[in-house]
């Protein structure tokens, strides 16, 4: 069934401003060609739209089906910039994207799908998925209760306050993850840092790897993991007890913590790779 | 779907800007690389299916595009570069979607009514063409779409079917004739 | 009504007849009404058909692709090198296992595949024509990122020449270049798709 709620404005200097109401399973997609894309929440059963164009671009918000599709047209088809601020359900899963574009949410308890080619994205929350990608441009997601999918290609990733499957990773830049608490998790970065800080369950998969940077683990003791070590030029400390098995080389080899529980692989080329006892006052 | 897998907008590109991806593409996919053939087909599926509407019918439209792609998946490696992938894709939907026609003429009986044929389609640009183009008679529908919507020479047309071009400049104009017939509704010959 | 005229009016429209035969044509166009009419009607049965562009209903979807890629067998790409077997078994849950099992080491170096290096060279060169669409930042991000990833490649072959069984330099290997041509790809989309 097709509802369309077709409201242009075009004057190109009057914000274009409205709300509309949605049921639960309404999902937000905007698609923004440049500009910014600012999310916050309330507690009513509908969407507010404020935007914000340019140039003389006619923004329109069809409500059709599950979807709400927000975007602007320019009369030229050319592009605009456009700043959106979107007040929508606790609740509602957003679609976010796609080129030039900054974008920020607030404090979502749906999913997140955002992608840019470049722009900082800031992501508050989330539950079910946050699937993130950028081009080229940061990359923040705290607080998410959720399998998190973070993707950088020129970023840099930081994850914080994390409950749930974590893949990050980042071509050249460094990845941060603190205080997640995963069973599944990879991060990885060419030439950056990769950073994890969380528990170890004991059935829990880690991954952390790069090439050129340093990868550092931290986790509260006590420690329980097996470790697969790679290097070649770089080098594995450890001020925790540790034994040290199945060396086939320099720099591979298997260090095991405590029971050996967690399944862990800390891999850099040329870094260093460290796992310390997190304590609680310690900051990352 | 990867959202990085689309990174290029689905809406066709000029046809020169992507000359040199789509070359990288079809060698990828050539080696086998599916993300690289997603990549050629939302660049290049609208004027395959345009092709296959035009060709075929609206309601076989479909089917037609996805077997030309099945089957420029496996010709890849036969694809040189020498020329623009577009027009590669184009010559082999060509080939495919003929041998379709073929395939569909021999199974639909010549007396089918015209006004069955138009209700099994599905809304189009100019339905009184789409009707008109689907009432022509076997071997005239093709070398009035190729020559007319696809711009292929008698020449090439010729060689497509292998008939003589003398044949094929018949046959163009016995086609746009009956087209003349058939949209405007009067007797002539 | 026919005349010796009549079947040759699309030769004529088409730009086809001897320059004697289409002045001959047009003589008889000035007596023969009927002619003059077909070929009105003729013109416009061109017009007709030449304005059939791209529909909404040709543009390709998620759906058309999705029926394509279920009928194409698609082995993994050809020169990915498999994740050793350490990895794959670290990938269960064995709580408590002592003996594990290092990967065998690898008997040869895999040559880098022609098709892989056709595929960067082709997707270099594009960027570097396309270069011009891209604001200098990017375009310094761009080769940062590139370098980055090539003198991680460069290590990579001299840990590989040196020793030749390290599966894990091995692997390592096939990931950066599989990251190289991922980035080289994006790169290349996004320089193309940048609207002026």
């Amino acid at each position: 069934m097709l509802t369309a709620l077709l409201l242009a404005l075009p004057i190109p200097q009057a914000p274009f401003d409205t709300t509309i109401s949605v049921r639960p399973e309404t999902r937000l997609e905007v698609t923004a060609s440049a500009g910014t894309i600012d999310v916050k929440v309330w507690d009513r059963d509908a969407v507010r739209i404020v935007a914000r164009p340019q140039r003389r671009s006619q923004v329109r918000a069809v409500l059709d089906g599950a979807v709400l599709d927000v975007r602007a047209r320019t009369p030229t088809g050319g592009i605009d910039v456009v700043d959106y601020e979107i007040t929508v359900p606790r609740k509602m899963n957003l679609t976010l994207g796609r080129h030039d574009v900054d974008i920020t949410v607030h404090g979502t308890e749906g999913s997140v799908d955002a992608i840019v080619t470049s722009g900082k994205i800031v992501i508050e929350g989330g539950r079910g998925a946050v699937s993130v990608r950028s081009f080229q441009g940061p990359i923040t997601v705290r607080g998410a209760r959720a399998t998190v999918k973070a993707e950088s290609t020129m970023g840099q990733l930081t994850l914080t306050d994390i409950v749930g499957d974590v893949d990050a990773t980042s071509n050249s830049h460094h990845v941060t993850l603190q205080n997640v608490d995963s069973r599944n998790l990879r991060a990885s970065s060419i030439a950056g840092v990769v950073r994890f800080s969380g528990p170890l369950h004991e059935d829990g998969r880690y991954t952390l790897t790069s090439h050129s940077g340093s990868v550092f683990l931290k986790s509260p003791p006590p420690i329980n993991a097996t470790i697969d070590i790679a290097t070649v030029g770089g080098a594995f400390s450890s001020a925790l007890p540790h034994t040290v098995t199945h060396r086939t080389r320099t720099g591979i080899f298997v260090a095991r913590f405590g029971n050996g529980g967690a399944q862990v692989t800390m891999e850099s080329f040329t870094g260093g790779l460290v796992v310390e006892a997190l304590t609680p006052q310690q900051p990352m | 779907m990867n959202a990085y897998v689309c990174a290029i907008p689905p809406a066709p590109f000029p046809g020169a800007m992507t000359a040199g991806l789509d070359l990288a593409d079809a060698r990828l996919a050539a080696a086998g690389d599916a993300e690289a053939f997603e990549r050629l087909y939302w660049r290049h599926g609208a004027r395959v299916k345009a092709l296959a509407r035009r060709l075929l019918g609206p309601a076989e439209a479909e089917d037609g595009t996805q077997e030309v792609f099945v089957r420029a998946w496996h010709r890849l490696d036969q694809f040189r570069g020498d020329a623009a992938f577009g027009t590669w894709l184009h010559r082999l939907a060509v080939n495919v979607l003929l041998r379709e026609l073929e395939r569909s003429r021999r199974h639909t009986s010549d007396d089918t009514p015209l006004e069955t044929l138009a209700a099994e389609t599905q809304p189009v640009g100019d339905p009184d063409l789409e009707r008109a183009l689907a009432a022509l008679p076997a071997g005239l529908r093709e070398v009035v779409v190729l020559h007319d919507m696809e711009s292929y020479t008698h020449d090439e047309i010729s060689r497509l079917l292998g008939i003589g071009q003398s044949a094929s400049k018949m046959r163009l104009h016995r086609g746009r004739s009956a087209l003349r017939s058939l949209l405007t509704g009067g007797e002539r010959r | 009504m026919n005349d010796a005229w009549s079947d040759r009016l699309s030769e004529y429209l088409d730009g086809e007849l001897a320059p004697v035969e289409a002045q001959e044509l047009e003589r008889h166009l000035q007596e023969c009404e009927v002619c003059r009419q077909s070929l009105a009607e003729l013109r416009l049965v061109l017009t007709r058909l030449a304005s059939d562009s791209h529909l909404p209903a040709d543009q390709p979807t998620e759906r058309e692709w999705q029926a394509i890629r279920g009928m194409i067998p698609s082995p993994r790409r050809r020169w990915m090198i498999p994740l050793g077997l350490a990895a794959s078994l670290a990938g269960l849950a064995i709580a408590g296992a002592l003996l594990r099992q290092r990967v065998p080491d690898r008997a040869a170096i895999p040559a880098v595949p022609a098709v892989y290096v056709q595929a960067m060279g082709d997707l270099e060169a594009i960027l570097r024509e396309n270069k011009g669409r891209l604001r200098p930042e990017t375009v310094k991000a761009l080769e940062a990122s590139l370098t980055a990833i090539d003198s991680a490649i460069a290590q990579a072959e001299r840990a590989l020449s040196a020793d030749p069984a390290n599966d894990y330099v091995t692997r390592s290997m096939g990931q950066l270049r599989d990251a190289r041509l991922t980035f080289l790809r994006r790169a290349v989309a996004v320089a193309i798709s940048k609207e002026l």
